[in-house]
């Protein structure tokens, strides 16, 4: 059985506890509102301590991860859209060649198949065109194209440096895939961290439920109140990570220098994107605690 | 005050079941064991008890230790079943009741334990309004039963103290006024009076008469009835259950005559 506890939750929860005396979460036709409200102060009264934190912090851990894998997808797709291949033509090459073999370039159909961006002539004498590949294009396939140039008469030298370019994209594409990993067990961990403090809450009332059992209280009646508690409970805790994984990530661009890289990676939190996330932890907690939690009260229940 | 069938929430009333097991005038009974044997830990407790208690019956059941009244109640709770025999309490057979109606039995019974088993964490109005809210009354409806039967008790100036704080005697009080708040059809008391002071047993006596008055079947179970006699209403009949059976059933008797 609970002892009491007088913390400043119970002092905020005072008002409510003497407006409304009677506990109207077991009350199957009272209005929602006001069994939301009598769940709310029965929270505010005996608070789980630590376990609402470090459900919070769990929580905290896939909405973190979430965001940098966003972050990296982002940066993955920039850095390939950066890639380019600039040709030097020759010094002697006319602007009229150079604009031919600009056409041709651009009617070249492997080119036409690789190229996403149109061809730049730079400058008023022509001396350079610039190529912008498709970010679907290997660095073989680019090596191909770069002989290519390379061999005609009118092309000094191809400067394509995409190659380290793509290296660093694997180096992030792992770094996604470990990022969404991540994401993954985090979520899985704070699902049974939401499931366990279901648990523990349901074993914190067992006095008060075989009281009720007694009255008359049936199965559905004992599990409403614990489904809005821990509704009420992973609501809060959501914001609280919400803000503990914006926080993160803007501290974590912020420490690391990526001055050089702003360009690729966005250091900003995207806000539909945690917004959508919170949602998606929102009805997954919510259903982990229904399905879960609702099969562990039936059976405790049943066996006492 | 209304009566009490009146005030039975719509959801508590349970259809009476047909089960084959013999019924004696069943519109009048509210309890009725039949040739109920029992067995507690490979100890006989029931020999063919036969009880048949009638609407508005007033009963003290006196038994020894270990006689079998607390088992006997436990059993009209649904708490226990009997291996032979019938029980049938408020027309339903208690033999074969699904485990999804034993709830809706039990909003019906008011129950007195001996040690009273309260929400400790919770003050004396949230504990006694339980049972209205389970009912699923009306919030307007649960302040007026609240204030008048804090009124009754004597607890109003005392109403937002939890009770872990109070003496047992007001524990026990507490626990009459929440098995008397819903006006259920029947009350059962498991030595309600014992280790009381006068005022209060008289005050706790008075509820369980007042409440018979108004329409319930009481039942209170005592290892002895010297202390009870005195204070419950003239209408009291006294049973004695001594070794598994009713030794003495004056409702039944009169019942076959």
């Amino acid at each position: 059985m609970n002892s009491s506890r007088t913390t400043w939750v119970s002092r905020i929860a005072k008002p409510w506890q003497t407006k409304n005396p009677a506990p109207s979460r077991y009350n199957r036709n009272a209005r929602l509102h006001v069994q939301l409200k009598d769940c709310f102060t029965s929270l505010l009264r005996t608070p789980p301590k630590a376990a609402f934190f470090i459900c919070a912090l769990i929580l905290t851990l896939p909405a973190t991860f979430a965001i940098w894998s966003g972050s990296f997808a982002s940066a993955e797709k920039n850095l390939l859209q950066s890639r380019h291949i600039t040709v030097f033509l020759n010094p002697r090459v006319s602007n009229t060649d150079a604009k031919l073999l600009a056409t041709n370039l651009a009617t070249n159909k492997r080119i036409i198949a690789a190229v996403v961006a149109p061809l730049t002539i730079q400058g008023t004498e022509i001396s350079t065109l610039n190529i912008q590949p498709s970010t679907n294009l290997s660095n073989e396939d680019l090596s191909v194209i770069t002989r290519e140039l390379n061999s005609h008469s009118s092309v000094d030298f191809v400067d394509a440096d995409a190659t380290w370019l793509q290296s660093n994209v694997h180096a992030i594409e792992t770094t996604k895939k470990l990022a969404i990993a991540g994401s993954i067990l985090a979520s899985l961990v704070a699902a049974l961290l939401v499931f366990g403090i279901t648990r523990a809450d349901l074993m914190r009332h067992q006095a008060e439920y075989r009281v009720l059992n007694q009255m008359g209280a049936s199965h559905s009646t004992v599990l409403r109140p614990v489904l809005l508690r821990s509704l009420l409970l992973t609501s809060f805790a959501l914001c609280l990570a919400s803000l503990l994984a914006w926080g993160t990530v803007e501290t974590a661009a912020h420490l690391v220098d990526i001055s050089s890289y702003k360009r690729l990676i966005p250091n900003s939190l995207p806000v539909i994107q945690l917004l959508s996330l919170i949602l998606v932890a929102f009805i997954s907690s919510v259903l982990t605690v229904n399905l879960l939690g609702k099969k562990l009260l039936n059976l405790y229940l049943s066996a006492t | 005050m209304a009566p009490y069938s009146a005030t039975i929430h719509r959801t508590a009333v349970l259809p009476p079941r047909d089960t084959g097991s013999p019924v004696v005038s069943r519109e009048n009974q509210v309890i009725h064991f039949h040739k109920v044997q029992k067995n507690v830990d490979g100890r006989r407790l029931f020999t063919d008890l036969t009880l048949f208690l009638p609407k508005t019956s007033y009963t003290l059941l006196c038994g020894g230790t270990q006689s079998g009244k607390t088992t006997l109640l436990q059993m009209i709770m649904a708490y226990e079943k009997p291996d032979q025999g019938a029980l049938r309490v408020d027309g339903i057979d208690l033999g074969d009741i699904p485990a999804s109606r034993i709830p809706f039995l039990r909003r019906q019974i008011g129950l007195i334990a001996h040690t009273p088993v309260l929400l400790e964490d919770r003050s004396i109005v949230e504990n006694i309004s339980v049972p209205l809210q389970l009912a699923g009354f009306d919030q307007d409806v649960i302040q007026k039963r609240l204030a008048a039967t804090l009124a009754q008790t004597g607890l109003h100036d005392e109403q937002h103290i939890k009770v872990n704080r109070l003496t047992a005697p007001t524990r026990q009080l507490v626990s009459a006024a929440r098995a008397t708040i819903h006006k259920p059809a029947i009350i059962l008391a498991d030595e309600p009076l014992e280790d009381m002071d006068a005022g209060t047993a008289n005050l706790l006596a008075g509820m369980l008469n007042e409440a018979n008055v108004a329409g319930a079947t009481v039942l209170i179970a005592s290892q002895s009835d010297e202390s009870y006699v005195q204070r419950l209403a003239n209408n009291c009949k006294t049973l004695t259950l001594s070794e598994g059976s009713i030794k003495q059933n004056e409702f039944e008797q009169n019942n076959l005559g």
